[in-house]
């Protein structure tokens, strides 16, 4: 008890608050930028906080630690550009959410599960760490193998409508990941005398371009000039009950995937948001709808990335091995403190792990304060006129993705990613699978390889761990492709879905700003649309319109007739159920 | 939302499936992995041990693509082209501006190291913005400055990047 | 953005900004006495991200070195491919002492491992630090002493984990099998944490690393040193042997200094080596050294030159034999 009131006590010095305000402020401005990484300002701020006391540098280094994984989220939501591997799956849902108007029920709801993962994986670490610890350790390079065979299982799921070209985009993905120099033995493939590319491509770069730069070329390559801008907003914040229900079952799965995965050390948040996004995928009612906006998918995601934090620090803490890349760095700060991490830390130093579960706690619970203050004005950001936003994302995405390196040549990568992102979007190749592919790929060609080395071929399947998830990746790659057959062949012999065909009824008129309700029927041989439209909801101008179009086997050729307005209806007025466009519909067709 | 040539009202935004589309992606990456199994044959390694060495895994790969890809333009050659979903239509006038845009972004990040980042990004962005439709004062004069003096306060100064 | 916002964020900005030049205040003492150079800011090319090792010495080194050069050191990070990026970018800066640059072991190796980097394209400047390589095998292993794992691994090949393909410990783990005729097969990791972990977990028979690295894990008991890389005993692992005393005099280290292109003025050089020194072995850098894990040793100009390139030809019969 003496450590629980020692550790936070001192949480309550002044200088301890200024320490936490300033790591919030860095930590959330640097997330809210694609390219600036939690790793990259722990690591450019440690360098100014050696002269601390531990209990301030952590408060500084862990905060940034927890705000920026909250910025992280803004930019893949609203602009489709992860700032960080770990949110690449948050783009998966949270980008079609915000298309949709949702963007401020998708912001909220992520903030809500980020701040849900990062408690529950803090229990974690407070009640069970060092069995935790000890669990990862038994991860050697075989069972990191296995899990990552695990995680390529997941291709087949973020393949969208063609699983043929998403797998080519993964194949494509493993590809990317070759380039460098080998892992094992060190000589240059695909280097082609370009000294840069020994290291490899580098990653943040290359999902910048492909989903942030792509989805930008997309859209400048596809916008008319008058068609109006998705609604950024429309009005609704919190997730209403139902919805929280919905959120219930990904958030209580994937925050158990991210603490394991975040105890692993080498894997982070990224892989657990991709295996949480893929496991509610297979678990919810609704499959359909992931990667379409489903909150469910958005929920998933967002839990599982942020239960790292807890996981991560838990190996840290209790290893003195770092569960991800801000770790590292964490560590190298901590030992300039003379605090060393390791089994002993909890025995020797409780009242120290009480501090950093204290500030873990308060920087989550802070940046959950600070995000939904915030939400509404960054939503606004995207009512924008677009030569703002276009050009705002473009150098934004420039900056950031230059100071991972302080290199030229990372740009470069990052545009020519965006060129070949739009091109294969248009194509109909998913970025997904090639972002996974390029994270895995070196991940599992090196550690399979290791594990020859130590052990040779039996290593994989007379290590426990190592086979039985061997056998649980051969099932779930094998799981989705038979029920994808399956649904093939079913659509194929019994026809269940009819092709849906666009078209636009009436695309402007003078005197409307608003219209909605729109009703088809078919009257006849023929088709009646009708809709309510005016200066707004409630106007006196608000009228019934009606178009009509004629059907028949050359339908594709007719058009529809310029809409007449059906009949006045100011809301004052109208008799009741004469406002009603079913009863505008019939008395037309009569 | 009105169309600029009268009567657009039936005009489709969804993209249209393209057989030759499909046909040509899929002959790309066919021969993209053929490429790949050849340049792996290639890599020069320092010690040779055979079995698994740095060859095998890239060759292996490109042997998976290489089967994929045959599938994709086999069933693109055969079968009538699917319809291509989330993608819009793309307008004349968005293939100049992404052309463009592309071009100014490469001229902008080769001149970048020349002549420093606080003097090439306001000019990028003026052109940028006039390129998107911005005519302002605003938009051509204290956006590009403002947002040029925002990155090199948060990147120059307060995280020591050298810009 | 709308103006409120907008000036929400500029005022958040200032703020981070004060706070954090606030903490990095340090000591900027007015000039010092050397009649023209420096007179600019002077550049600190660091071949590693911020937050290593090679980050930490730079920055340290670095902040010993303002008052005494009295200008402002800016330290540069250029990572990427080995650290060729950042020697291939000072090798093209004009000597003329504004740019210099923290200069790792790699440099006498890269060259033999088909990289674009030649000791020859700079001048040395000083040698400021050394981490000794360490052997440690799990805790559970039933080797006591470097003699008893070599003459075991001359029957039965152990896998060795280090930290990369083409680092100095796959370098030293070389250097012991081709001195004693041990069959150890190099294991490769990424990053010297997941080597020390996987000699920890026990997947591996034993692991060569930094003493960083080793001794924390070490003094936690989750692995057992067998021999110190070095002339003389880790401060932080005191009964930990030298290979010499184990009976195989071989050193193998991490060694960083400070280089500069070739070609420096002969005053320019003069002025930086002396500054060097005098850093390199003020309290405040020596401190932060031992305490991340790495000894404080010192060369100058002179010796670090003939060093790197006894290294440098090592390392050529060493990697050339695969």
């Amino acid at each position: 008890m003496n450590a629980l009131a020692d550790g936070i006590a001192a949480l309550l010095d002044p200088t301890v608050a200024v320490c936490f305000v300033v790591g919030l402020l860095v930590g959330t401005l640097v997330g809210f930028f694609p390219g600036i990484t939690g790793s990259m300002a722990v690591a450019l701020a440690s360098g100014f906080t050696l002269t601390l006391e531990p209990v301030q540098g952590l408060a500084v280094l862990l905060t940034i630690y927890v705000g920026a994984n909250y910025g992280d989220r803004i930019p893949s939501i609203l602009v489709n550009t992860p700032g960080t591997p770990a949110a690449i799956a948050t783009t998966f849902d949270g980008y079609p959410m915000a298309r949709q108007g949702k963007a401020g029920l998708a912001l909220v709801s992520s903030s809500i599960v980020t701040t849900g993962g990062i408690l529950l994986s803090m229990v974690l670490f407070v009640v069970a760490a060092r069995p935790v610890a000890q669990l990862a350790l038994e991860f050697g390079p075989a069972e990191m193998f296995a899990l990552v065979v695990f995680g390529l299982a997941i291709m087949v799921s973020v393949s969208g409508k063609s699983v043929v070209k998403g797998l080519i985009a993964g194949v494509a993905g493993l590809v990317l990941a070759t380039v460098g120099r080998d892992p094992i033995t060190g000589d240059a493939r695909f280097v082609f005398g370009v000294n840069d590319l020994n290291s490899g491509l580098p990653f943040i770069a290359v999902i910048i371009g492909l989903f942030g730069i792509a989805e930008l070329f997309d859209q400048l390559l596809t916008h008319r000039p008058h068609t109006v801008k998705p609604i950024s907003s429309l009005g609704r914040w919190w997730p209403t009950r139902g919805e929280y229900r919905q959120m219930a079952r990904p958030f209580g799965v994937s925050s158990v995937i991210g603490m394991i995965v975040g105890a692993v050390p080498a894997a982070g948040g990224d892989i657990a948001g991709l295996i949480g996004w893929d496991r509610a995928k297979r678990m919810s009612k609704e499959p359909d709808r992931f990667g379409k906006g489903s909150l469910e998918g958005l929920t998933a995601a967002d839990t599982a990335s942020s239960a790292t934090l807890g996981g991560s620090l838990t190996t840290t803490m209790a290893l003195g091995i770092p569960g991800d890349a801000v770790m590292a760095v964490m560590i190298g700060s901590m030992i300039i403190w003379g605090v060393q991490p390791g089994p002993s830390l909890f025995t020797r130093e409780p009242e120290l792990m009480v501090s950093i579960a204290g500030i873990m706690v308060m920087a989550a619970l802070v940046s959950l304060a600070i995000s939904l203050v915030r939400t509404r004005g960054i939503v606004r950001l995207l009512d924008l006129p677009n030569h703002y936003l276009w050009g705002g994302i473009l150098v934004c995405c420039i900056v950031g993705t230059y100071t991972t390196t302080n290199n030229i040549y990372t740009v470069w990568v990052m545009l020519v990613s965006g060129v070949v992102g739009v091109v294969m979007k248009r194509c109909g190749f998913p970025p997904g699978p090639v972002v996974l592919g390029l994270l895995l790929g070196p991940l599992a060609e090196s550690n399979l390889r290791r594990a020859l080395l130590i052990d040779g071929p039996a290593g994989l399947v007379t290590q426990p761990i190592a086979a039985g998830l061997l056998v649980l990746a051969l099932v779930a790659l094998a799981g989705p492709l038979v029920a994808r057959a399956r649904a093939a062949r079913t659509e194929r012999r019994g026809a269940m879905t009819a092709p849906v065909h666009r078209r636009w009824v009436a695309v402007d008129h003078p005197s409307w700003r608003q219209a909605h309700a729109s009703t088809v029927l078919a009257v006849g041989g023929d088709l009646l649309a009708a809709w309510f439209a005016g200066e707004r909801e409630g106007s006196p101008d608000t009228r019934i319109w009606c178009a009509r179009r004629p059907q028949g086997r050359r339908a594709g050729r007719h058009r529809w007739s310029s809409p007449p307005a059906m009949r006045r209806t100011g809301t004052r007025c109208s008799p009741p159920g004469r406002t009603a466009p079913c009863g505008c519909s019939s008395s037309a067709a009569r | 939302m009105t169309a600029p040539e009268g009567a657009p009202a039936s005009d489709d935004m969804a993209a249209h499936p393209s057989k030759r589309m499909e046909i040509a992606s899929a002959a790309v990456a066919l021969l993209g992995f053929a490429l790949l199994v050849v340049l792996a044959r290639d890599i020069e390694v320092r010690a040779e041990t055979g079995g698994i060495d740095p060859r095998w895994w890239p060759q292996m790969l490109g042997a998976a693509g290489a089967v994929l890809s045959a599938v994709l333009l086999a069933r693109a050659v055969l079968r009538a082209p699917g319809a291509r979903e989330g993608v819009l239509e793309a307008t004349r006038d968005g293939r100049v501006r992404t052309v463009l845009v592309v071009a100014l972004a490469a001229v902008y990040v080769l001149v970048w190291p020349l002549v420093g980042f606080a003097v090439v990004t306001p000019v990028f962005l003026i052109a940028a913005t006039y390129l998107f439709g911005g005519r302002s004062r605003i938009a051509l004069l204290a956006f590009p400055v403002g947002l040029t003096t925002l990155l090199y306060l948060l990147f120059h100064t307060v995280l020591r990047v050298p810009l | 953005m709308t103006r409120s916002t907008l000036r929400a964020g500029v005022a958040t900005l200032a703020i981070g900004a004060l706070a954090l030049t606030g903490c990095a205040g340090g000591g900027e003492a007015s000039g010092g006495d050397a009649a023209t150079y420096p007179q600019d800011d002077i550049t600190l090319i660091v071949q590693a991200a911020a937050g290593g090792g090679s980050d930490l010495s730079a920055r340290a080194l670095a902040t010993e070195l303002e008052p005494i050069l009295g200008v402002s050191i800016v330290v540069e990070n250029r990572p990427g491919a080995s650290g060729s990026t950042a020697m291939q970018y000072v090798a093209d800066q004009d000597p003329d002492g504004q740019t210099i640059g923290f200069v790792p072991v790699e440099v006498a190796m890269l060259k033999h491992l088909n990289f674009d980097v030649d000791p020859a394209a700079y001048d040395f400047l000083g040698q400021i630090m050394l981490g000794p390589g360490v052997l440690s095998v799990p805790v559970d292993s039933p080797y006591q002493t470097l003699e008893q794992f070599v003459t075991a691994a001359k029957s039965r090949p152990m896998a060795v984990g280090n930290s990369g393909a083409g680092s100095i410990w796959e370098a030293a783990a070389l250097g012991l099998a081709s001195e004693t005729g041990a069959q150890l097969t190099s294991v490769p990791f990424d990053g010297e944490a997941p080597a020390v972990a996987a000699v920890a977990g026990g997947q591996i028979d034993a692991a060569v690393g930094g003493g960083a690295s080793a001794s924390a894990a070490y003094a936690e008991q989750q692995i057992r040193p067998l021999a110190v890389f070095h002339n003389e005993r880790h401060p932080l692992m005191p009964d930990v042997p030298t290979a010499a005393e184990a009976g195989f005099p071989l050193e193998f280290g991490g060694w960083g200094g400070i280089y500069a292109p070739k070609g420096l003025p002969a005053d320019v050089r003069t002025t930086l080596e002396s500054a060097i020194q005098q850093a390199a072995n003020s309290p405040g850098f020596t401190e932060t050294i031992e305490k991340s894990g790495s000894l404080p040793v010192y060369k100058s100009g002179e010796e670090f030159t003939a060093f790197v390139n006894s290294e440098y030809e090592r390392f050529g019969t060493l990697l050339g034999q695969g």
